[in-house]
């Protein structure tokens, strides 16, 4: 049955009494289509609350165990760092040490010897005879006897032995005087190796002063560290970060070494595994390439681990020094052997190439291309290339191990730093998702009540004249309550006078 | 080591080998069977033939398996098979078989003589039982013909084929002088072809142009 047709011949009457009922089955059914709004509404936004609660919860507690983590590696890398800085130390302490007696013999050896030499120098010469006074006198004849010709003879014989007496003299002090000047030149010497002497052994301290700082750097940082200070943390973070990417350039490019190895023996592989068996779509042959050289690296690694140049395995770590290093000299063993598999390899790929290229000769040119392509003397370059490349690759990639340490330790703290941030996106947009669903609740009901305009209207019309009257018998009570507030104190003393 | 890991450890490792035995399987192998027409002028074009065969040998891997045979007036038969083998999964040995290959096709092309009758079905059917015992995962019947049936009076090859995941492909289709004087001949020669072979349950192809590589690549 048609709307229109419900009062026949009054459509508009018609529409109005369904439009009316309508109205008027929304306005009873208002509470409960409300309490249902409100309920679904109320299970998604506490549902979506709790989840980005647990989210929120997931993030601090894994924020604060990357944290120890972090702290905890950053602890053991400054501890790593001030045993270096300790043994370096000890070196040194203890060549210095060492050589100390021998130096304090040197220096004592070369003041003795700057002794000796101020000793020699000391040296007074040799005066001037005494009989220069005689002749001083005899001289003063010369004025009382005057112009006697034996006196002027004798005294110019005198003054000509007493001439040559001087120069004699003179010269023997100048020669003194040289003999002196040489040793102390001789002394110059035995001053700068002194001063050298000096100099070593205060650069030798210097050294020492500078690790003993250096050492007190150390040693602050990890005492940060060790507190747990938001800077140690800050610089750790920051220090990680670094270390991740570095690392991850150096995986990238031994990646890349790798991929050029497994290019150097996939081929040969085929030759020694069937080619026809394959697993997970790839060739059994290209496989056992990949395992041959995952096999190198895990090699490289362990002889890293054994000569201690990582810390990947505490196993390895923790061994007695005899028997770590007779691990390393077996895993250097097999790593050796494995670069001589992939030498000889690499040889035989050379010569399945040459094999192929034969095969496309004939297949092409019949016997005599053959002929043609066997008699051209080919180049041994290619193959002790490859053989050499073969050799070489795997020994580079054992270095891996090293880069390889520090991307597991900085990528376990940033792949957490990243899983931290994603559960607080996550939270974020859980939050916005229940306050979303909360105003979508409301704008619901309110969009529910413009369907129902017109009860409501009329409820609240109805409504609003009983709240009206019951609010003037509320201020007539309020307005006695006055009243009687006022009197009580008039009362009480009426009563006071009463008394 | 704790006890808990240490096992965890070796079922993980238990599993992971587990698995890798389950997921070996046989690489995925072609089987490719050219019929050769030697019945009458067509026996010039064996020397086109020779190339194409060369190709496949250069292009086909170890597991794979190729076979050339003679179309002549009776052609089911096992005599007409020139050679056939399935190449060693190792390369060096493969190169030998490729060789030996080669060389026997090449002694086949410089004797063959032309036959009288030209019996297609016949080879068809040989070509689609050797095939089926290679067991490959691709099966090619490659017809280097003129696709003209002549078949001597007491032959019946009136039989339906089972060509079911076969890819028949015919080569070097070359036009008679009657097709000439009317093509009708040669469209309805190969439609019927094409109809006898995709109600088999096979692929019918033809590629006449022999220079490209790419229609001829499996």
């Amino acid at each position: 049955m048609q709307i229109e047709y419900l009062i026949p011949g009054y459509p508009l009457l018609s529409y109005l009494l369904v439009f009316l009922g309508l109205n008027l089955v929304l306005y009873f059914i208002r509470h409960s289509v409300h309490a249902l709004i409100d309920n679904i509404g109320q299970l998604f936004v506490q549902n979506l609350r709790l989840i980005s609660k647990a989210f929120k919860n997931s993030a601090a507690n894994m924020a604060a165990r990357n944290r120890e983590v972090l702290l905890e590696h950053g602890r053991q890398q400054a501890e790593r760092e001030l045993d270096r800085q300790f043994m370096r130390l000890g070196h040194a302490v203890e060549n210095d040490l060492a050589r100390y007696p021998t130096v304090q013999r040197h220096i004592e050896q070369l003041v003795s010897d700057m002794e000796d030499k101020l000793q020699k120098t000391a040296e007074i010469p040799a005066p001037l005879p005494e009989w220069t006074e005689a002749v001083e006198s005899i001289s003063r004849l010369k004025d009382v006897t005057k112009n006697d010709a034996v006196v002027g003879k004798l005294l110019q014989a005198i003054y000509e032995a007493f001439n040559k007496q001087q120069t004699d003299v003179t010269q023997i002090y100048r020669k003194d005087i040289s003999v002196r000047h040489n040793i102390l030149k001789s002394a110059m010497l035995t001053w700068r190796n002194l001063l050298h002497t000096f100099t070593r052994v205060g650069d030798n301290w210097q050294t020492l002063i500078e690790q003993a700082k250096h050492i007190d750097t150390q040693l602050t940082r990890y005492e940060d560290i060790k507190q747990g200070s938001s800077r140690a943390e800050r610089l750790l973070s920051a220090s990680n970060s670094t270390q991740f990417f570095i690392a991850l350039i150096v995986m990238v490019i031994a990646g890349f070494g790798a991929f050029v190895n497994y290019n150097l023996i996939a081929l040969p592989m085929s030759e020694l595994m069937p080619a026809s068996s394959q697993v997970a779509g790839y060739n059994i042959a290209d496989i056992g390439a990949a395992v041959i050289i995952m096999l190198e690296l895990t090699v490289g690694l362990f002889f890293m681990e054994a000569i201690g140049i990582t810390r990947l395995f505490p196993v390895i770590h923790f061994m007695e020094d005899k028997k770590r290093m007779i691990w390393a000299w077996v895993c250097m063993l097999f790593l050796l052997s494995l670069c001589f598999v992939e030498a000889g390899l690499a040889y035989m790929r050379e010569i399945m190439v040459e094999d192929k290229a034969l095969l496309s000769s004939f297949l092409v040119g019949g016997t005599e291309a053959v002929n043609q392509a066997t008699e051209q003397t080919a180049s041994m370059i290619p193959m002790v290339g490859q053989m050499i490349l073969g050799f070489v690759l795997p020994l580079i990639l054992m270095f891996v191990a090293i880069p390889f340490e520090s991307f597991i330790h900085s990528g376990r703290h940033m792949l957490a730093h990243l899983i931290v941030q994603l559960f607080i996106l996550f939270s974020s947009i859980l939050r916005s998702c229940a306050l979303f669903i909360k105003q979508l609740n409301k704008s619901l009901k309110n969009i529910y009540d413009i369907f129902c305009f017109l009860p409501l209207w009329i409820a609240h019309l109805i409504e609003q004249r009983p709240s009206h009257l019951s609010k003037t018998e509320s201020e007539i009570t309020l307005q006695s309550d006055d009243d009687s507030l006022q009197l009580k104190p008039a009362l009480q003393a009426i009563e006071q006078e009463q008394k | 080591m704790r006890p808990h890991i240490k096992q965890s450890l070796m079922l993980c490792s238990l599993m992971s080998l587990l698995i890798m035995w389950g997921c070996t399987q046989k690489a995925p192998s072609t089987g490719v069977y050219l019929l050769l027409d030697t019945s009458g002028t067509y026996t010039q074009e064996l020397k086109k033939a020779q190339q194409i065969i060369h190709y496949y040998l250069a292009n086909l891997k170890a597991g794979d398996s190729l076979a050339v045979a003679r179309i002549d007036s009776g052609s089911f038969s096992e005599k007409d098979i020139v050679a056939k083998v399935t190449f060693d999964p190792r390369p060096s040995r493969g190169n030998e078989q490729k060789r030996a290959f080669a060389l026997q096709i090449q002694e086949f092309v410089d004797t063959v003589k032309s036959s009288a009758y030209t019996d297609i079905s016949g080879g068809l059917l040989l070509a689609s039982e050797y095939l089926n015992e290679t067991k490959a995962d691709r099966k090619v019947i490659l017809v280097f013909s003129d696709m003209q049936e002549e078949l001597p009076a007491d032959f019946k090859r009136d039989f339906s084929l089972s060509l079911m995941n076969y890819e028949v492909i015919a080569l070097n289709v070359t036009k008679l002088r009657s097709d000439n004087r009317d093509p009708k001949l040669y469209m309805q020669r190969m439609a019927q072809w094409q109809q006898r072979v995709e109600s088999s349950g096979g692929q019918w192809r033809v590629i006449n142009d022999l220079e490209r590589e790419d229609a001829l690549a499996l």
